[in-house]
């Protein structure tokens, strides 16, 4: 078989000087040195090959730690330091920093966590320090072999790209925008605005959505910086953070943009549809606007629904409409992606007790129905009738977590909106209705922070009635057409048979449909509940698992308004400070690989999650250092060892290794 | 004089200290364990951890090396299924597990020292509870004779 | 030089090959190393498999020579034979008995140009690949199924590990034998880089990794690890020991096995092999037997399961057992020509000197001078679990093909 020692040298690329290691060991003000003999294990590191420098001090992280390392490295030409003291995580970059600034690469620093991993979690002294020692030397050995680093800035293109035009999306369209920063908001609906335009009022003040969302919807309709795409879809995402090539698909409207939004196609039109926007509570015609203020003003058509007797074309003052209106194919290039689109409502014809969607359940409705029945607009003008009969309903039942809090049907999670829309709306009924008997079914009122609790009350206040108890069934007379509740008032175990004239179901919010298709081309994370993961739960909840790709408003989880527009500005500050910057900075911690030992498999091209490995014209393989993610998942793949990882080189693991499975010992452990 | 090669399998080793070497990946693997530090939770001193980027980073021929050196057992933390930082390290790391678990019981050794472990960053005790395992495993390996030492 | 061959146990296909040796050196050829009277060697090259019974022969010849040279996978790694290995044959490489610097040339059959050029002190290290030499192109994806048999087609240019049909080329030097020409996946008798096995295992479980594996819960506290149930994964590798550490298990750093053994080595290499890795196994380790054992083992099978073989196999067979009469008899004379014209004949219809293309049903790719390939070409065979037996071969497979049991009499 070869010799090993050549194999070695092929592949490496380091610089063949004998390396100056420098240890340090910190007390960390007792949390190390109540467990670990601090001084035994630097007395040991002495005995190692090739540390020069072997000290311990109260707290490494002070400003008289970092001294001490730097001082090593400038009066005794350290080239590489190892750290013994908490975790990588905590303080891995106080020093590396502190070595950059003492002229060193910042890759040349090791951190060996003697703390989480050792002091915190030990038992006994002895054994503590007889791991730290190993520890330490395990972080000597791989030290010996670290090499420097490259920080390369990387330009970016100029532009972001916003999917979705709902609220969280239009937010940070215009956050963006006034950076500077050229925006393409694409939007698959014909209109911008999403549910929050569909609502009648918004808690806790009972607002006007639309004219909350107004400014904003036709600030972005007319911002220098932005550029509307509706009806719209994604089609292809390929790139990287930095240059992201997105190909989107644009729908013909059949409608030109010098359409004044007159209505007359509208008024003239003969057929007559359910409106999609409107949940069916009024129609619109074949050619529409889907409600009073969209934006885009311009008109649609729906093709599906048109008889093409031209009337419109015939009508239409300023010749706007065109049925030989082709779709359009847009390719753009942007820097960064901010994800924003939305939610769906929870289809409760799931629940099949509730009986959602059946023949003689027509009164049984979800909020989102109320409220489009709720607006001025509506088919029923503002009034509250029961969808069967056009009457008005006495009795009125809300049910909570319908698709919530279930670990049978639906979803586990709690949507965390539902309890304040529902007092939203049952609050707006007994404003208008106070005779109307309206009780609320429910497992847990959740109204946290300001001004929500007093909503609550306030609903109590106004007679709306609470039942505390799931109901197992919606319950229809035969004879009589009654519903009934079926439920149990928990509190005091009795159980409720309620009659309602209307039942309205507090859906769940789930992901929307597109994000199987839009996921799978932007390569994120989906969490178990299918919306986009965040990077992390606390500390970033608006970065994807993709560099360069941000997400914003329900799309990482149900939430209200509020929420949504915090995590707008959030991710337009990520998506921009790059751009803004003008470049992105990224450590070229890449796998190199020897031409000497690959055998052209492919394997490696195979398994890169970020496809950041490709073969070039001449046969070679290379490695897009800007795409990868330094995960190392390339080596294991490869058959003979051709791939490595800089810094995480299997020999470096081997010598890690050697040092961790033996006793600690002076002079440490030699192995070929 | 050349000494002659020693097979790894022939190198003395002292029986009466356990090594237990644990490969956890910088996201939920190491996370785990800082957690774990954080909360105070003890553990069996015997076990020592490599750094390891992904847990689809780690080779059958380093948990081997591991074991030639002198390991009594080696685990491999990774992320849970669906949350690799990565997109499937954790899958990749898993079948090459499964595949060298097979080889020891063809050998006629115990399967029980090696194994590949999830983890949750926020959740000590799920590196606490995978160390337990591990070492669980390992005394009933080595009751039944099926450990590289014996 | 003054060089000296011994023969240590096992088959004697390098102690044969090394007959072609070129001239100028003086030659001595010990056939039983125990009885060797002794002597001053400038090489001595060493055949065969070693145990520790072997080390007080080795130790004299290591005192009696300058160079030691340990020539056939046998001798370097523990070979075919190593895989006794397993089921605790305590099978060593040269390099671990003897305190002396060894040179190692690699191969199953081990090349005699690299022997040549060792007695020299050269080490075999060229940086050739299997990969570049074979026809076919790996463009690696994740498998959907993994195959035990594989139809061989003509022309067919996508790699074997492509189509889910393990091939150790990846980590194995270019070799005279060629066995991917002939339809047969590598083993890796001459790896290429160190840790061959463990990395190849890595491999090509990495292109497993659509199949499924059982996992448990580990219930204190922790979350998900595999599970000890067999799975879909381990089914589809039913020898892992023996398909990806054919010729270097006791090389390979894990410690002496205890499976149970049968009691001699040779059924100790065969337990536990699956039946479609049997003909090529007898065609590396009969030696100068190879064919009769090899034709054995797969007529024991085609007459055992009702495996129908035409009359040009059965003529091509004929055929080949009359050559292994000729080398025999080439060998017991020393007769370097007639050695040469034997192995040449014999490589023609069977591919290689391990028999590569012989296989249950009759050949696997095309013969040269036979125009009629239909004729002869085996297929994709269905496993029976049964007893089997013919000429000097009893074994008996189990449902999943493995054998359970093998026993071959010696003549």
């Amino acid at each position: 078989m070869p010799e090993p020692e050549k194999t070695e040298k092929a592949a490496s690329t380091r610089p063949e000087t004998k390396p100056k290691i420098g240890v340090f060991v910190c007390e960390c003000g007792g949390n190390i040195s109540g467990k670990v003999r601090v001084q035994d294990v630097a007395t040991f590191a002495k005995t190692l090959p090739d540390v020069e420098v072997a000290e311990y001090n109260f707290s490494m992280c002070s400003s008289v730690g970092v001294d001490l390392i730097k001082k090593a490295i400038e009066e005794k030409g350290i080239d590489r330091t190892v750290v013994c003291s908490c975790s990588k995580a905590q303080h891995g970059p106080t020093f590396a920093r502190a070595i950059e600034e003492a002229g060193l690469n910042k890759h040349m620093h090791e951190q060996v966590n003697i703390r989480e991993w050792d002091s915190w979690v030990t038992k006994g002294k002895n054994e503590a320090t007889e791991k730290a020692k190993k520890s330490l030397e395990a972080g000597v050995n791989r030290s010996r072999k670290l090499e420097p680093v490259e920080t390369r800035q990387i330009p970016v293109t100029k532009a972001a790209l916003v999917i979705g035009g709902g609220i969280a999306g239009c937010r940070a369209a215009m956050d963006m925008a006034n950076l500077g920063v050229p925006v393409h908001l694409v939007e698959q609906l014909p209109t911008i605005g999403g549910h929050m335009t569909q609502l009648f009022k918004t808690f806790p003040t009972n607002e006007c959505p639309q004219c909350s969302i107004s400014p904003l919807t036709n600030g972005v309709a007319n911002n220098k910086n932005i550029t509307l795409y509706t009806n719209a879809n994604i089609k292809n995402v390929e790139g990287s953070i930095g240059k992201f090539i997105v190909d989107i698909e644009i729908k013909p409207r059949y409608v030109e943009s010098n359409c004044t939004s007159c209505g007359k196609c509208s008024e003239n039109c003969p057929v007559e549809v359910p409106s999609e926007w409107d949940s069916g509570m009024t129609y619109r015609k074949a050619i529409y606007k889907p409600f009073p203020q969209a934006i885009p003003a311009t008109y649609i058509r729906d093709k599906n629904a048109c008889i093409e007797c031209n009337t419109c074309i015939n009508v239409c003052p300023v010749d706007a409409v065109n049925f030989k209106q082709k779709k359009q194919e847009v390719r753009l290039e942007v820097g960064t992606i901010v994800v924003a689109i939305g939610y769906d409502e929870y289809d409760p014809a799931e629940i099949e007790a509730y009986h959602y969607g059946d023949p003689g359940f027509e009164n049984v409705i979800t909020q989102l129905k109320l409220e489009r029945m709720m607006t001025p607009v509506s088919i029923t003008g503002g009034e509250i009738l029961r969808p069967s009969d056009g009457n008005v309903p006495k009795k009125i039942v809300m049910i909570q977590c319908v698709g919530s809090r279930n670990d049978q049907v639906g979803n586990k999670y709690c949507t965390g909106v539902c309890c304040m829309f529902a007092l939203k709306n049952a609050q707006i009924i007994k404003d208008k209705h106070p005779e109307m008997d309206i009780t609320i079914c429910y497992i847990d009122i959740r109204t946290p922070g300001l001004q929500y609790e007093e909503f609550y009350k306030r609903a109590q206040q106004l007679g709306v009635r609470f039942i505390r108890g799931r109901p197992s069934e919606i319950a229809r007379d035969p004879a009589t057409g009654q519903l009934h509740v079926i439920t149990e008032d928990t509190l005091s175990m009795t159980p409720v048979k309620l009659a309602a004239d209307m039942v309205v179901l507090s859906a769940a919010m789930v992901p929307p449909k597109t994000i199987g298709t839009l996921g799978s081309k932007l390569h994120v994370l989906r969490s178990a509940e299918g919306f986009i993961k965040e990077y992390h739960i606390k500390m970033n909840p608006t970065s994807s698992s993709k560099g360069g790709i941000f997400i914003a408003g329900a799309i990482q989880g149900p939430k209200d308004i509020t929420q949504s527009v915090a995590q707008a500005g959030s991710a337009a500050a990520l998506a921009a400070a790059p751009l803004v910057k003008g470049y992105i900075e990224k450590d070229m911690l890449v796998p190199v690989i020897d031409e000497a030992l690959c055998v052209h498999c492919n394997s490696c091209v195979a398994v890169c999650p970020v496809s950041a490995i490709s073969k070039s014209e001449d046969g070679k393989f290379v490695v897009n250092d800007v795409a990868c993610k330094s995960c190392g998942l390339c080596m294991p793949a490869c058959p003979t060892a051709a791939i490595q990882l800089k810094n995480f080189r299997d020999d470096q693991i081997h010598d890690e290794i050697v040092a961790l499975t033996e006793k600690p010992r002076e002079g440490g452990h030699v192995h070929g | 004089m050349v000494e002659s090669k020693k097979r790894g399998c022939d190198i003395p080793r002292d029986r009466h200290d356990h090594n237990i070497v644990v490969f956890a990946c910088n996201e939920c693997g190491q996370g785990a364990f800082n957690t774990a530090g954080v909360a105070r939770m003890m553990y069996d001193a015997s076990v020592t951890i490599v750094p390891v980027q992904c847990s689809g980073m780690i080779s059958p021929a380093m948990i081997m090396d591991a074991l030639a050196e002198g390991a009594d057992a080696v685990g491999c933390i990774g992320c849970c299924f669906g949350a690799c930082h990565f997109v499937n390290g954790n899958f990749l790391n898993m079948h090459r597990v499964k595949m060298m678990k097979k080889l020891f019981l063809e050998m006629g050794y115990s399967d029980q020292i090696i194994n590949h472990y999830t983890a949750r960053a926020a959740e000590g005790e799920t590196a606490v509870g995978d160390v337990e395992d591990i070492l669980e495993r390992l005394e009933r390996a080595e009751k039944e004779g099926g450990t590289f030492k014996q | 030089m003054k060089v000296g061959i011994f023969q240590f146990n096992g088959c004697d296909k390098c102690f044969a090959e090394s007959l072609l040796l070129g001239g100028g050196h003086e030659v001595e050829r010990v056939s039983v190393p125990a009885s060797w009277k002794g002597g001053k060697l400038d090489v001595a090259v060493i055949t065969g498999y070693l145990l520790p019974k072997d080390k007080s022969a080795l130790d004299k010849i290591a005192a009696s020579s300058g160079k030691m040279i340990a020539y056939g996978s046998c001798a370097t790694t523990g070979g075919v034979f190593g895989l006794a290995y397993q089921r605790g044959n305590d099978i060593h490489p040269l390099s671990t008995l003897v305190p002396k610097e060894i040179l190692n040339v690699d191969g199953c059959l081990g090349e005699v140009e690299e022997l040549e050029a060792a007695l020299w002190g050269k080490i075999p290290n060229d940086k050739s690949k299997l990969c570049e030499a074979c026809s076919r192109h790996s463009t690696c994806q994740y498998l959907d199924d993994v195959v035990r048999q594989l139809e061989i087609e003509d022309g067919d240019e996508v790699c074997f590990n492509n189509k889910g049909f393990l091939c150790s080329g990846y980590v194995a030097r270019s070799c005279k034998e060629n066995c991917v020409g002939s339809g047969t996946p590598c083993r890796g008798c001459k790896p290429s880089i160190k840790d061959p096995s463990f990395r190849m295992l890595g491999m090509f479980a990495t292109l497993m990794a659509n199949v499924e594996v059982a996992t448990e819960a580990t219930g204190k506290g922790g979350t998900d690890k595999l599970a000890d149930a067999p799975d879909a994964l381990t089914r589809s590798v039913p020898d892992v020991s023996g398909s990806l550490f054919r010729f270097s298990l006791p090389a390979s750093r894990l410690p002496l096995g205890k499976a149970p053994s049968a009691g001699n080595v040779l059924s100790d290499v065969f337990i536990g092999r699956p039946i479609e890795e049997l003909p090529l196994i007898t065609g590396l380790l009969g030696g100068l037997k190879s064919i009769s054992f090899t034709l054995d083992v797969v007529e024991a099978y085609e007459n055992g399961a009702g495996l129908a073989v035409s009359e040009k196999t059965k003529a091509l067979r004929r055929e080949l057992l009359a050559l292994e009469k000729d080398l025999q008899a080439a060998v017991a004379k020393g007769n370097k020509e007639a050695y040469k014209a034997a192995t040449s004949a014999i490589r023609k219809v069977a591919g290689n000197m391990n028999l590569s293309n012989v296989y249950f049903g009759g050949f696997k790719v095309p013969i040269q001078g036979y125009d009629d390939t239909t004729d002869y070409r085996s297929h994709v065979f269905e496993i029976k679990a049964g007893k089997y037996a013919s000429g000097s071969v009893v074994y008996e497979i189990d449902s999943s093909g493995l054998v359970i049991a093998f026993t071959r009499k010696e003549e």
